[in-house]
């Protein structure tokens, strides 16, 4: 199993990291001498817009604040390279085309990756099966050869499957990489620790570990709460495979995805003043909140792509005037200047006792925003209806022309489509949930192409 | 589209911030030996020469508070809730509270809280709790409650919603946080600020420390936003007992990684790592260094939370998050 040509090893440490801290705190300083002069070096530009420019001076009254994170596309830097492992599923239920298709997957990804890039691919079934360890993408033909030894085998070990990629990937010390596991299977997790909650565990410490999951679903019978939640506790994406023959498809889509992020491991930190409090972060897997502050991580952002992200604020009464109510930093690696950046930008709100002024002057993009979230959480609940039963598909039907509209009307085409696919789907009587959980996952994420 | 939004954000250039001259109006009207420290006109707080906006309040320092009467405001609630694992401090009002994950007036955002989960009723100087039915159930000081029966609820008790920790706290217990307490000229915000002080330090966490290097002196907490530092009561850390320090003598800024010591204009100086500051400019702090006030010295230290590894670590999911068990709304 082990490759014989040691060329391929990885070499020692490499370029020693720099340390973390320093970096995060020259990036801080430097920064606001680069603002004044404008034109930053950096893959990121962020943004606090405020619900409206007036809030409710005298009585307790919520806001809405909008960071927008713009990764725009004339900003060009070296593309991050990849340490990405293919976790692929070879249980029983995968033998002929599906198994086929995804070596056929996995050849081409080995074309598309560069020497820079490191690959490693394992294999689960019952057991674990590392087919190649982590190493750089050197021979080629090599890798092929492996991968198309691949069998299929029985059960369906997800959880150990997914712990070998992950450690695969952390064996690698040196830093810069944009570390990814594709994970994929077509079945419920049938050997090994099963459980939703322990699963979505492991994926945390790996997320926190700096290891971000891709999760792709392939036919009718894996659990789509499962990989969907994967996806989303990891800021990786969720792709819902319907096809054999598309296996190929979705990984060049994915690799094209990973080979333009310009900004990865993206933590946004609010700090609210006195007599304000942030109630809730939209969408954001697993807000920390503090005395004063909230802390959460935003998926990866490609270049000439932007997130969104939303939060609720509540204010007490205030002596009318102008604040900064709240101060957001965004720490995240930037592949333009190829070091760890700090960016912030000021919330700010003017306090009046004028009710009529804070209706007049609400921003019309985050309404939108906030309609997009409302769309994606009425998805839920009819995905919810549908299957309690409480929803005919009558009823499902009309929801998810709505959810449609609105997309559109918010300039989400893309998810706008997939609602429509879904509703095309429920004419035939066929389960929608995969697809629709993977359009919640991508509204709730906030990302869109610019 | 980005043209739109550049026109509704009001981010004020850095200009504004190197607006010296402001700086120095404000100056006059306090102590000579504040130097072009701003004092808040809403909250005073005293803020280096070069912030924008109040490290306190987030007031616009450049700019003078409204003057319009603010509204009658409803019967104040004397109770708040805080959130024992975090210190977050969740406000309460007069009559009835839903506390849950959707639309509620208490919003906790856990997976083992239900939509709509329990009740806090307020009623002049009394809290009762109803569950309303929830799916993991509410608790008062240990007791788990029956669904849709009130409980009273005392001050200092807890109360359990989900695996979310509670405790109710009287309002009174603290100085009015007000801001239209707070308003008050500069000669009369001496006093007020010293009582501010107190509760203020104790709800703050301090994010680095200045370490104290000789035997019996006290470390000089950091906190977010602005810590001043004198011998006179009043700032935020009072050195008593050290005659070289004068009474108003520095400020520290704390911005989330990024802290920086400013002297504000003290008699005998303040040094990092040896080198004296020139008065009233930031110079930034890191771990290791070395600074002096007065016959102190000092050496700073990045307290846990404060640290890279531990700031964003994140918390495992809990549970399947109860949505199953409710109502389609």
């Amino acid at each position: 199993m082990a490759m014989e040509d040691r060329t391929q090893q990885l070499g020692g440490p490499g370029a020693p990291p720099a340390d973390p801290n320093r970096t995060v705190l020259a990036g801080g300083q430097a920064e606001q001498g680069r603002t004044a002069m404008g034109a930053p070096a950096r893959a990121l530009e962020v943004q606090a817009v405020t619900g409206s420019r007036y809030g409710f001076a005298s009585g307790v009254s919520r806001e809405h604040l909008l960071l927008m994170l713009r990764a725009p596309a004339g900003v060009v830097g070296r593309r991050m390279p990849l340490n990405l492992s293919l976790v692929i599923d070879r249980s029983g239920s995968m033998e002929g085309e599906p198994l086929e298709y995804v070596k056929r997957a996995c050849s081409y990804v080995v074309d598309l990756l560069e020497p820079n890039d490191v690959l490693s691919i394992v294999t689960f079934e019952e057991q674990i099966e590392v087919v190649m360890p982590a190493r750089r993408v050197v021979n080629r033909a090599l890798i092929k050869e492996h991968i198309a030894r691949i069998q299929p085998g029985n059960t369906t070990n997800l959880y150990d499957g997914m712990v070998a990629g992950c450690m695969q990937v952390a064996s690698v010390r040196a830093s810069g990489y944009l570390n990814r596991v594709l994970l994929l299977t077509d079945g419920e997790p049938t050997a090994g620790i099963k459980d939703f909650g322990a699963i979505v565990q492991q994926v945390a410490q790996q997320k926190a570990a700096g290891i971000t999951i891709t999760a792709l679903g392939f036919g009718s019978d894996y659990n789509e709460e499962l990989m969907a939640g994967i996806a989303r506790r990891s800021g990786g994406n969720y792709y819902y495979i319907t096809q054999p023959t598309l296996i190929p498809e979705v990984f060049r889509r994915e690799l094209e995805t990973l080979m333009t992020i310009t900004a990865k491991n993206v933590r946004v930190r609010l700090t609210g003043v006195r007599d304000v409090r942030c109630r809730y972060v939209y969408g954001a897997a697993a807000p920390q909140f503090g005395a004063r502050t909230v802390e959460y991580t935003l998926a990866d952002i490609e270049r000439g792509s932007a997130v969104a992200s939303l939060s609720e604020w509540e204010f007490d009464r205030h002596v009318p005037g102008v604040y900064r109510f709240a101060r957001a930093e965004v720490q995240y690696d930037d592949a333009v200047s190829g070091r760890t950046e700090t960016l912030t930008a000021d919330a700010v709100i003017e306090f009046t006792s004028d009710a009529a002024l804070v209706e007049a002057h609400k921003d019309a993009i985050v309404q939108r925003e906030l309609e997009v979230h409302l769309a994606s959480r009425n998805l839920e609940k009819t995905m919810m209806g549908m299957r309690t039963q409480q929803l005919t598909a009558m009823g499902a039907m009309r929801e998810l022309q709505r959810a449609q509209t609105l997309l559109m009307q918010a300039g989400r085409a893309d998810e706008a489509r997939e609602v429509t696919q879904a509703m095309d789907a429920l004419r035939q009587g066929a389960n929608v949930d995969k697809t629709l959980i993977g359009t919640i996952h991508d509204l709730d994420q906030g990302k869109r192409k610019e | 589209m980005a043209a739109q939004i550049e026109d509704t954000t009001r981010v004020l250039d850095a200009a504004d911030a190197l607006d010296k001259t402001m700086a120095a109006q404000r100056a006059d009207v306090n102590a000579t030996q504040m130097g072009a420290t701003l004092v808040c006109a809403v909250c005073s707080t005293s803020n280096a020469g070069l912030e924008t906006y109040c490290g306190e309040c987030g007031f616009l320092l450049s700019s003078q508070p409204g003057t319009d009467e603010p509204v009658e405001a409803g019967p104040e609630c004397p109770f708040v809730l805080v959130e024992e694992r975090t210190g977050r401090r969740l406000p309460l009002r007069e009559g009835d509270n839903t506390i849950g994950r959707e639309r509620a007036e208490v919003l906790l955002m856990d997976p083992t809280v239900s939509r709509r989960h329990a009740v806090l009723t307020i009623a002049g100087n009394t809290a009762t709790v109803t569950d309303l039915a929830s799916t993991n159930g509410t608790q008062v000081d240990g007791s788990r409650l029956q669904p849709d029966v009130a409980a009273p609820v005392q001050v200092g008790a807890s109360l359990q919603v989900g695996h979310v920790g509670l405790r109710l706290e009287a309002v009174g217990a603290m100085p009015d946080p007000r801001p239209d307490a707070a308003v008050a000229s500069p000669a009369g915000a001496g006093a007020a600020s010293v009582a501010d002080t107190g509760a203020e330090s104790a709800e703050r966490e301090a994010v680095a420390r200045l370490v104290a290097q000789a035997a019996g002196a006290s470390d000089i907490p950091v906190f977010e936003g602005a810590t001043t530092v004198g011998r006179r009561p009043g700032n935020d850390c009072v050195i008593a007992g050290d005659p070289f320090v004068s009474g108003r003598h520095a400020c520290l800024d704390a911005v989330g990684h990024s802290i920086t010591i400013t002297d504000v204009g003290s008699t005998n100086g303040t040094t990092v790592n040896g080198q004296r500051l020139s008065p009233n400019i930031p110079m930034s702090l890191e771990p290791g260094d070395e600074v002096t006030l007065g016959n102190g010295r000092y050496v700073v230290e990045l307290s846990k939370v404060a640290d890279d590894e531990q700031e964003y670590e994140e918390e495992p999911d809990g549970e399947l998050p109860d949505d199953m068990d409710d109502d389609i709304a």
